[in-house]
């Protein structure tokens, strides 16, 4: 007998372990798992175990590497394997997770369990070759089962295998219907067919389609969803005739869904929405208008809301605004109004100043609001106007003021509590902002367990501008793993969708997945990341060089000093942290709110490019269909790139850039166009073919862009110079100074100190009400400590 | 004719207090304390603010009171913005405080302070059977003339006997409660 088997004994106690395993008591499992390595100590399978022991009793990378060395000593063992499996799904390590389970599954005898997860888990991957083998070996042990051959189904259309599809399909109706003990629902049948009209559609087969809309009808309860198929199949087909009239159906189901307007004009560009007499298709088809007609019917429109007072009207009329034309005799339109009743009165005012703001003229805007709310001073709406308006005009703190008595007048709403937290953060109250939270959470609940990203983000934004490094980019770092967190909750849904035949939204599911980043959340929190990282990297390089000088004896000594001072008001500080102060000491840690355990992982240049690249490479691939907010967020990879010397990522960027040029961002766009052009002109590596159509003569380029472009402000000159200087490859050494809030935003060294780390002294940047807040309270508490007896 | 606008009716609570209390720092010329506001909270059977096109324009609070071992209710305030004056809608409110408080039969009269100088208020509740019953001198110490009139209303005139006119000066009062 060999001295790693097993004697009878010994495998009764490798039984019990594999039931301390299930029982998740890990402690005992792995006294036990060591006492029987003593008389087995090369029995791989034990040391596997001992492995997965140890994972989950705080030793997770000792554990992992001990799962590794015993897959290596016995790589035909499938219980190896799998035990390595398991822990790398622990981890996250999804990939590698599969290609254990798969090793473990082709060694061993059958577990289906373990195939059925392994299937769950390659979708998770998209490895839809490897789902389709997976579920095939399912559905040839348990061909009774109807979940497997729906699974079946699903994994060869997901590899295109449509053929395929179609007849499991038909042999999957024949096991439904011989399965009397588990009657298929009514719910259940209408997804199933909704599906098979997809999946016809999808395939392009549109005989069979057609054939699955005319069967199928009778069995779909879903309607929306049943002419929306017909609908796709009749403008596939060319059939638009026939497409007219199933949009027509949905526009009976649903009248207020603009999407069924844009259906029905692309099967019948002629048609004539005026029919539909809602306020939805009159308010859009007011922008067909022209003058004394529109000043008609625009008349016509407002009126019932001035009768029924709904102060939503301005959103159905905003789109008017695109045209000039319109915008004067809109004007003229609400002030008819101004002499009709008071109710009246108060909404033309309304309306008035949410005109101003529209075309711009914010003093205007905000003197006819306090008109308005002098006339009628209980309506909150009225005071978020102001607030919007004050925040265009750079009075942060005079914009939360307003926003706040909106929610005073109306506790109750949710909504006001929101927008008041936005502009507390804006005003950089963060503490203020954590309190009016917490009004609306339920106790012990807090914002990142719950993945309030919005709160996040305006937090993170906070402390950026403040300079609150660490405790910034952890906000930021969370909201990545949010989204990482999102897909991984998926894993629990595959088998679930499949079990209940909703494979339509398992479907839609993959593929808001696989989009989940094009958020405007997502795009905005990795260009503030890579942004603050940068940051972060210069400050610890200045620090370097700080270190670096040589001090005489005295400056040393007054350097410990200062050092020690600091140190004891960190402490102290600590107990009344900013980043997280109405969020308990388990919390603040388990988020790492103060991002100490971040920045201990960002000590050096190379870790801190490290942490930017993987934010960098999720967001090279994201677009979201605001321009500016993309242009905000990619602008931040430019300097990222150079530096690493990466052309094709260069040029990569270089034409999302272009892509997302606006009159607003135009000027500032082309100096960062015109940093890749010069790296991408200069570049001479091997990679030169695919980067040639990119590169241009940079003087030429340079100018032809000035000739047509309006130099308006400050900040155009000083591009315009740092242009000149890019061109040259000099440096950009000009004394930047400017209290311009935009200037600020493309230059954030504007009137800085380098060596002292100053900011600007703009107060957007530089105000920081919690520090006020955080004195107060380490005043108090410094009182009470004197005022104990001893 | 056009059709009088129609008052809808709601509590004041804890959460649109503000509301209340913007109407009433608006309409009265009286500034009441913090405490005053939440004490508003507890006297809710017959406060209620009032609702034109969802949005608050007018109050009226009142509570009960022992007076000579009969109860009575006591208003406490009652305004309508400037802006939605002459519209009906005081009346509205009135009305509505009558009702509610002829449903507790053992009140059989409602009555208020009423600064001596204001006479649309006077006119006002007039038409709605108020009567002066007393001239209180200095009960006012922030305005000019300091004095004011007790308003009456009895619910069930035909029943109950007329109020008799009296005249009251607050200062003597406090001074003689001093001694």
């Amino acid at each position: 007998m060999k001295s790693t088997e097993l004697n009878a004994k010994q495998n009764n106690e490798f039984k019990s372990l594999m039931r301390l395993l299930e029982a998740k008591d890990y402690k005992k499992g792995l006294k036990n798992s060591e006492k029987l390595l003593e008389q087995v100590p090369d029995n791989q399978e034990v040391v596997s175990l001992k492995a997965i022991f140890m994972y989950y009793t705080e030793e997770r990378e000792a554990g992992l590497a001990l799962a590794y060395q015993a897959v290596l000593k016995n790589l035909a063992s499938d219980f190896c394997w799998h035990i390595y499996g398991l822990i790398q799904k622990a981890e996250k390590n999804y990939i590698q997770a599969v290609k254990c389970f798969i090793q473990a599954i082709n060694k061993g005898e059958e577990n289906l369990q373990l195939i059925r997860d392994t299937a769950n888990l390659s979708i998770h991957i998209r490895d839809f070759e490897g789902n389709n083998w997976l579920r095939q070996k399912l559905l040839n042990s348990k061909p009774g089962m109807v979940v497997n051959w729906v699974g079946f189904i699903l994994s060869q259309h997901l590899i295109g295998n449509y053929a395929g599809a179609f007849n499991t399909i038909k042999l999957t109706e024949d096991v439904i219907k011989k399965d009397i003990q588990n009657p298929i629902k009514k719910v259940e049948i209408n997804e199933f067919k909704l599906y098979q009209i997809q999946l016809a559609i999808d395939a392009k087969d549109f005989q069979r389609a057609k054939q699955n809309l005319l069967d199928f009808k009778n069995d779909i309860t879903d309607l929306v969803s049943f002419y929306e198929l017909e609908y796709e199949y009749f403008i596939k087909i060319g059939d638009n005739t026939s497409a007219i009239q199933s949009v027509k159906h949905l526009l009976d189901l649903q009248p207020q869904n603009w999407k069924y307007y844009q259906m029905l004009q692309k099967a019948d560009p002629q048609v004539d929405l005026s029919i539909y007499n809602n306020t939805l298709v009159q308010g859009r088809l007011l922008a067909q208008k022209e003058g004394d007609s529109f000043l008609n019917s625009f008349l016509q429109f407002i009126d019932p809301f001035f009768q029924k007072s709904l102060p939503s009207l301005f959103r159905e009329i905003k789109h008017l605004y695109t045209d000039p034309n319109k915008i004067e005799i809109m004007k003229k339109a609400f002030e008819t109004y101004l002499d009709k009743s008071q109710i009246e009165k108060l909404w033309a005012l309304m309306l008035l100043s949410q005109h101003s703001y529209q075309i711009k003229d914010y003093n205007q805007s905000l003197e006819l609001i306090n008109e308005a709310i002098e006339h009628t001073a209980t309506l909150p709406e009225l005071y978020l106007i102001k607030a919007k308006t004050l925040k265009k005009l750079q009075k942060f703190k005079e914009a939360y003021e307003s926003a706040d008595r909106a929610r005073q007048l109306d506790l109750a709403d949710r909504y006001l509590n929101n927008q008041t937290i936005k502009y507390a953060s804006l005003a950089n109250m963060i503490v203020v902002s954590q309190d009016l939270l917490s009004l609306f959470l339920k106790d012990g609940s807090d914002p990142y367990e719950l993945q309030m990203i919005w709160f996040e983000l305006n937090i993170g934004r906070t402390l950026l501008r403040l300079n609150y490094l660490g405790p910034a980019l952890q906000q930021f770092n969370l909201i990545f793993k949010h989204f990482q967190e999102m897909c991984d909750d998926q894993l629990e849904f595959y088998q679930y969708s499949i079990r209940r035949y909703t494979l339509r939204s398992l479907l839609q599911m993959i593929d808001a997945i696989d989009k989940r980043h094009d958020a405007k959340y997502f795009i905005q929190s990795a260009g503030l990341m890579i942004e603050g990282l940068e940051r972060l990297r210069v400050r610890i390089q200045e620090q370097r060089k700080i270190e670096q000088k040589k001090l005489t004896p005295k400056e040393k000594k007054l350097l410990a000093k200062q050092q020690q001072k600091e140190q004891e008001e960190k402490l102290l500080k600590e107990q009344f942290s900013i980043e997280g102060h109405i969020f308990s000491r388990d919390i603040q840690k388990r988020f790492d709110l103060s991002g100490e355990q971040l920045l201990d992982q960002l000590k050096t240049q190379e870790d801190i490019i490290k942490m930017q690249n993987r934010f960098a490479q999720v967001l090279i691939h994201t677009n979201f269909n605001n321009k500016e907010v993309n242009f905000q967020a990619f602008k931040q990879m430019v300097g990222l790139y150079i530096n690493q010397q990466k052309p094709l990522l260069c040029a990569k960027l270089l034409t999302k850039l272009r892509n997302n040029e606006t009159e607003q961002n135009r000027i500032v766009n082309h100096k960062y166009q015109l940093m890749l052009i010069q790296f991408l002109n200069k570049y001479q590596g091997t990679l030169l073919p695919y980067i040639k159509e990119y590169q241009q003569d940079l003087i030429q380029f340079d100018q032809q862009f000035w000739n047509d472009v309006q130099i308006k402000t400050q900040l155009d000159q000083i591009i315009k110079r740092h242009c000149e200087a890019i061109i040259k490859e000099k440096p950009f050494e000009e004394n930047l100074e400017s209290e311009d809030l935009q200037f600020l935003q493309e230059y954030p060294q504007a009137k800085v100190e380098y060596m002292n780390l100053k900011q600007t002294t703009h107060p957007f940047y530089k105000y920081d009400p919690n520090i006020e807040w955080q004195n107060h309270q380490i005043k108090e508490y410094q009182e009470k400590q004197q005022t104990q007896p001893l | 004719m056009e059709q009088k606008p129609k008052l809808a009716f709601g509590e004041i609570n804890y959460k649109n207090l503000e509301q209340f209390k913007v109407i009433t720092q608006k309409t009265l010329p009286v500034s009441y304390s913090e405490n005053f506001y939440i004490k508003i909270l507890t006297y809710s059977d017959f406060s209620t603010l009032g609702y034109y096109n969802d949005i608050a324009v007018g109050a009226i609070t009142a509570r009960i009171e022992d007076k000579d071992g009969k109860k009575t209710a006591y208003i406490m305030t009652f305004g309508v913005l400037d802006a939605y004056r002459r519209l009906g809608f005081g009346t509205q409110l009135l009305n509505e405080l009558i009702n509610r408080v002829k449903t507790h039969e053992e009140i059989r009269t409602i009555y208020l302070h009423m600064w001596v100088s204001n006479e649309i208020g006077f006119q006002f509740y007039s038409r709605h059977g108020f009567e002066k019953t007393v001239y209180k001198r200095n009960y006012y110490t922030d305005i000019e003339p300091p004095h004011c009139y007790i308003l009456t209303k009895r619910l069930y005139p035909d029943v109950d006997p007329p109020i008799p006119y009296t005249e009251e000066d607050t200062e003597k009062e406090s001074e003689i409660a001093q001694q």
